[in-house]
């Protein structure tokens, strides 16, 4: 479905270096990384909003930059609330972004807004935050797009909402032909519904992996103080110290029987958290 | 690019924008310069580019199967649309002005075909100098005053010329029949460079804007 190589972008004060990933068919990916990571930047790459500078982007077998206009009928892109011509009627926003795509279909477009709780009659400033990421969603959805490409989808939206987006993206690739990518960074949302997790840092990829591998191939260890030698220190991704003992994430093979530690199951956010912050002092 | 051009006059083109393609009403104004009726042409620049911003259209237009160029291309038809209507209006304003109304010779240039060629030579200075300037980094009132600026010092400066220089005066600024050939002339010339003026403005635009980073 989606096939990237060794993405790079490069502005002034920041760059994305050597992005690689696949995303099948029928799979969720999970686009993770603190603010500023570099997810906005991949993904406006990966909607020809700006241009990359190195790389290979695939979309459903075909280039990227030799095909953009022909893939980009197949991929829905929502960047959170829709927020564009608040005065304007929703059915009527629904009508002329459906022009762009040759298998728009109007009535589907209705019927998701109905779904959604969204009446098609109120004008894009009647709605609330989440409706507006609900509709952001029903256009990109409304072209029947077989990829969906969604930035940060969930921020800013209450759990209920947040809950509901989730939901809609599970049933999108429920026959097992379509994919979502989505970014965020509100890892619990991923907990949920990601099959796979690319991470990021800095511009630079960390992990790309199946949801289970990450958390799996992880662990969080925690001891007292002096049980924290110099080379558990060393195999440790991150660690937060603090007068009783120290929390710290490991790979799971790092950890050997030896480690005189209290293993846990880490939360993706538990690995974002301590991949991005080396060393916490309390 | 057909869809580009529906949605801007479904989302972009509001009641009031049609409103400054009366402007060559002016014309009919007794004792008037017949360029009145003619530069406002930087209306349709002033109320439409902001109404894009200020409705997210740039945020709209992402992940749509357009190209880049596609986006220099319709707001140059939006300029371009507002110009050639207000040209197409102030033509028979200008016909009345002169054969129904009788008003005579205008203060400064007569509205002729020397005039309209004249025109268009400065609506190309103000496509190439603001398309080339806001498509570099997006910065609207920086583009607005560039562009305003250059193109009524120049419509000033080739009314000054006509004035001062006695051959062109007799030649340009006239409806006598013996020099109409000399006043088509200037009109093509004027079509002329209003067309380079539009290719190099898309091409100077394209080539900016696939530098921005949006």
């Amino acid at each position: 479905m989606l096939k990237v190589n060794n993405l790079c972008k490069r502005y002034r004060s920041f760059s994305l270096e050597g992005l690689t990933f696949t995303l099948p068919e029928g799979y969720i990916l999970g686009f993770i990384g603190q603010n500023g990571a570099g997810k906005s930047t991949t993904i406006k790459s990966l909607t020809g909003v700006n241009p990359f500078d190195e790389g290979e982007v695939t979309f459903f077998g075909k280039d990227f930059c030799a095909h953009t206009t022909e893939i980009l009928q197949d991929v829905g892109f929502s960047a959170g609330a829709m927020d564009c011509y608040p005065n304007e009627q929703v059915k009527k926003i629904g009508a002329v972004y459906g022009m762009f795509y040759r298998n728009h279909d109007e009535e589907y477009f209705l019927r998701l807004c109905r779904n959604f709780h969204i009446d098609p009659e109120k004008k894009v400033r009647e709605l609330s935050q989440g409706m507006k990421v609900k509709l952001g969603l029903a256009l990109a959805i409304s072209h029947k797009p077989r990829l969906l490409i969604l930035d940060e989808p969930t921020s800013g939206l209450d759990p209920v909402a947040r809950d509901e987006v989730i939901e809609i993206l599970q049933k999108f690739i429920e026959d097992g032909t379509r994919s979502v990518l989505f970014s965020t960074h509100i890892t619990s949302d991923l907990e949920k519904c990601a099959d796979y997790i690319l991470f990021i840092d800095g511009g630079r990829q960390i992990l790309f992996d199946t949801k289970d591998n990450v958390i799996d191939g992880h662990v969080i260890v925690r001891g007292k103080k002096s049980d924290l030698t110099d080379d558990l220190r060393s195999r440790l991704i991150g660690v937060k110290q603090s007068p009783l003992g120290f929390c710290g994430l490991m790979k799971r093979s790092d950890l050997t029987d030896s480690d005189v530690v209290e293993c846990d199951v880490p939360t993706l956010e538990d690995v974002m958290v301590y991949y991005t912050k080396e060393e916490i002092s309390l | 690019m057909k869809q580009l051009i529906k949605k801007e006059f479904l989302l972009g083109w509001k009641w009031y924008n049609y409103i400054f393609f009366l402007f060559p009403v002016l014309l009919l104004i007794p004792n008037y310069p017949a360029f009145t009726g003619m530069i406002y042409i930087f209306f349709f620049v002033t109320t439409l580019f902001p109404t894009f911003l200020t409705n997210n259209d740039f945020k709209f237009m992402t992940g749509l199967p357009i190209k880049r160029n596609d986006i220099v291309a319709v707001r140059l038809f939006d300029v371009l649309f507002g110009q050639l209507g207000t040209i197409l209006v102030a033509i028979p304003f200008m016909c009345i002005k002169v054969f129904a109304m009788k008003m005579g010779p205008s203060p400064l240039m007569d509205p002729n075909f020397a005039f309209i060629g004249m025109m268009m030579t400065a609506y190309a200075l103000f496509d190439v100098v603001f398309f080339s300037t806001y498509f570099k980094e997006l910065k609207l009132p920086i583009s607005m005053l560039l562009s305003i600026l250059s193109f009524m010092a120049f419509t000033a400066l080739l009314e000054t010329l006509v004035q001062v220089i006695p051959p062109f005066r007799a030649v340009l600024d006239t409806f006598d029949l013996r020099y109409i050939g000399w006043r088509l002339m200037v009109l093509f010339v004027g079509i002329a460079i209003y067309v380079g003026g539009i290719i190099l403005s898309f091409r100077l635009a394209c080539k900016r804007f696939s530098r921005y980073n949006m």
